[in-house]
């Protein structure tokens, strides 16, 4: 049996820290289930039984260390000013003194299980005065004395804890687990009546759903943040917000940010009293401690992906902003491309980055018709040109340079084409597209619209329509 | 005062000292910017990565492409995964004709921004596009820009070694910039090139003469120049008694005189 005691040492008590001991006692124990399922929360100390796992992590120091440094690193990434002191030993108890004993005399290491002070007994506790008085110090000194005497005056749990102590009685606990979905409350300190300023008490939360997501191994997918409104004012009882990540995120400092985004957008229609966090969906990571474990400098990525890029910026900016290029195969030029919403692609934006799929992508660009003769820049809409006599007029006279290219500018291919002008009630129209020079604006795409043969009769007196349609830039 | 060989003498060649009368050179060497004229006169032999380049052009959508997409180009042949991100620019890029000039349109990112808090909206895009680690290149038309924003971008820029291309309208030409690097672009109708590049500030003696440079593709500027022939030659069909214009005249207004009898 090797058992190792954890305690959560808050080291600095003047800043206003997010987790307190017990939050931080709890994340511990989160984080040593991802080594071991036999964890269990003991007073102020996390205990957990490694025997099982040795091998595994490739022996007792190791473990160890990776536990370390897993601990470090969620303190750091949560500007928590704390850290792990650990312990071990061949019993729970043993382990658990030798912990109390290097926090009451940091550096006295104990030689022996038997020279352990008599107050890193919790069933001593309550008697450690009068086991003081009889010259009892330490748990050798207690064993001196004859069993029947000292459970007379002790009563039998103080013997009970030295046979688990010693291994002669087993070590029983109920193992902690942890619940499937998280789902916390947290009552504010006071009211809030300015959105952003939730932000504290989301952090707090956070910080508690990053240690159960540490020790269920997996990530968060999405998330609801729901705040209570203030019960004595005429105002729906709560408001919520929802965040999804294209990826499973274990850190969740992105997941922060996002919900920091969407918290500077909301109107408080009345004071908060509580909030409280759901994690909707988490997915296991198949890998986590793989892509957690790496030390060296080259393999963590400097920054963020693109993904969060184009989820922070869509949680700011709004989802339509920002924007991602969809091929369509169609021969008009304003159907041959679709600006989406980046957000809405990015699933396809996340596959196309993994170099397996690379290849597909290339099929894919053969697929895409490319053309050097079209302009570079293309307008979202065509813009109508005032004429002079019956050519166009952009910023100035313009002088034709190549013309015309012909292209039948209805969908005839796709009969309920929404965004043919069929449907508008236009009649089906011709383009002549030609490219004309402007002294101020460079080349352009210009095309007048035909009506064809036989409308173009009735309206032969008319003038013909021009529109910019693109600049070669 | 000293010759140019004493002056070698007296200051021997340091790797870390600079002359004023020679490009400084980069820590990062220069993205290939796609047109050797090009490379010679800018510092490193190329675009400075990790800096911010400046480039001032009468209005936007005139001369990005043209200039920039052989460079953009070949950092998405060297980093295929990585991202382009165009922030706040004038008009829809058309996929087709980027295609025809090798960049893969799937790794281009578009930004907007909502006409209330453009400005800043649009700074704050640029900057976190800057930060992102799958993102290679970065242009950003901030027409409200000020100095101490740009001076930002530039910081940003250094700290992440990405390639930031800012346009900004000419009247910022008067303004001071952080910029290392600050071009003005404009355009030419000659038939050797159709855009001259001046470069207003690089690090290194201050470059007297634009260079020009012809941003076309091929077929567009082949397209160009078989209309501008056959122009010519129905000019001098209608006219045969004129005598022909002097020819340097010719070449750059012939279209404006051969074209205008053909006007519907």
């Amino acid at each position: 049996m090797r058992w190792i005691a954890l305690q959560a040492r808050i080291t600095c008590d003047a800043a206003p820290a997010l987790i307190d001991e017990a939050a931080a006692q709890r994340a511990l124990g989160c984080m040593a289930l991802g080594f071991t399922p036999r964890v269990v929360l003991v007073d102020e100390t996390v205990l957990m039984e490694v025997s099982g796992s040795l091998r595994l992590f490739g022996g007792l120091s190791r473990l160890a260390q990776r536990l370390a440094q897993l601990a470090d690193q969620f303190f750091e990434q949560n500007k928590v000013p704390a850290h792990m002191e650990r312990a071990q030993g061949a019993t729970s108890l043993i382990a658990l003194g030798r912990l109390r004993q290097l926090r009451c005399q940091p550096g006295a290491a104990c030689k022996r299980v038997a020279d352990l002070p008599m107050d890193t007994l919790t069933a001593a506790r309550p008697h450690l005065a009068v086991l003081e008085r009889v010259g009892c110090r330490s748990w050798d000194d207690l064993l001196r004395l004859p069993r029947g005497g000292v459970a007379r005056r002790f009563g039998a749990p103080l013997l009970q804890a030295l046979d688990r102590a010693r291994g002669h009685a087993p070590d029983v606990y109920e193992w902690l687990a942890l619940p499937q979905s998280f789902d916390e409350k947290l009552e504010l300190d006071a009211l809030v009546t300015h959105a952003p300023a939730l932000m504290a008490g989301a952090l707090r939360l956070l910080v508690h759903l990053q240690a159960l997501l540490l020790g269920r191994q997996s990530g968060l997918c999405a998330l609801k943040l729901v705040w209570h409104f203030d019960p004595r004012r005429d105002v729906p009882p709560t408001g919520e917000l929802l965040i999804r990540t294209a990826q499973p995120a274990q850190d969740l400092r992105h997941v922060a940010r996002l919900v920091a985004e969407h918290l500077a957008q909301q109107r408080l229609p009345a004071p908060v009293t509580a909030l409280s966090l759901q994690s909707l969906e988490t997915e296991k990571l198949t890998d986590s401690a793989a892509a957690t474990g790496s030390l060296l400098m080259q393999a963590r990525q400097q920054g963020d992906s693109a993904l969060q890029l184009i989820e922070r910026l869509s949680a700011r900016l709004g989802p339509t902003q920002v924007q991602a290029w969809q091929p369509c195969a169609d021969h008009r030029p304003e159907q041959m491309q679709r600006w989406i919403s980046a957000q809405s692609a990015i699933k396809s934006i996340a596959a196309s980055a993994c170099p397996e799929r690379a290849r597909g992508l290339n099929d894919l660009k053969n697929e895409i018709k490319i053309e050097a003769l079209y302009p570079t820049w293309l307008l979202p809409e065509p813009l109508k040109l005032a004429c002079v006599g019956n050519s166009p007029v952009y910023q100035g006279r313009l002088v034709r340079l190549a013309g015309p290219q012909r292209l039948e500018a209805t969908g005839w291919l796709m009969p309920g084409d929404g965004a043919g002008e069929g449907e508008r009630g236009k009649p089906p129209a011709i383009r002549d597209y030609f490219i004309y020079r402007s002294l101020q604006a460079g080349l352009l795409w210009i095309y007048s619209e035909r009506l064809p043969v036989a409308a173009q009769q009735a309206v032969h007196g008319q003038p013909r329509a021009w529109y910019l349609h693109g600049f070669f830039a | 005062m000293l010759s140019p060989t004493s002056m070698k003498l007296a200051l021997p060649d340091f790797a870390h000292v600079w002359r004023a009368g020679e490009l400084g050179s980069a820590s990062l060497p220069g993205v290939d910017t796609g047109y050797a004229a090009l490379n010679q006169v800018l510092p490193g032999g190329g675009w400075p990565q990790g800096a911010l380049v400046e480039l001032l052009q009468p209005q936007p959508g005139l001369h990005e492409w043209g200039l920039l997409a052989p460079a953009l180009a070949g950092m998405q042949l060297v980093a295929p995964g990585q991202f382009m991100v165009l922030v706040g620019a004038p008009y829809w890029p058309f996929g087709p004709a980027l295609g025809a000039r090798q960049l893969n349109m799937q790794r281009l990112l578009c930004v907007q921004a909502n006409e209330q808090g453009r400005g800043p909206a649009l700074l704050w895009a640029t900057r976190e596009a800057l930060q992102c680690a799958d993102v290679a290149s970065v242009l950003a038309w901030l027409p409200e820009a000020r100095s101490a924003h740009l001076r930002r971008l530039q910081i940003a820029a250094h700290a992440h070694n990405k390639l930031l291309f800012v346009f900004r309208p000419l009247r910022a030409q008067h303004e001071s910039s952080p910029a290392p690097l600050r071009l003005l672009l404009d355009g030419a109708m000659s038939e050797q090139g159709n855009l001259w590049v001046h470069v207003l500030k690089r690090r290194g003696p201050p470059l007297a003469s634009p260079v020009l440079l012809a941003t076309r593709p091929a077929r567009l500027a082949l397209l160009l120049a078989a209309s501008r022939e056959r122009a010519r030659r129905r000019w001098e069909e209608l006219a045969p008694a004129v005598p022909a214009p002097h020819p340097s005249l010719r070449s750059s207004h012939a279209l404006d005189r051969t074209a205008s009898p053909h006007h519907l």
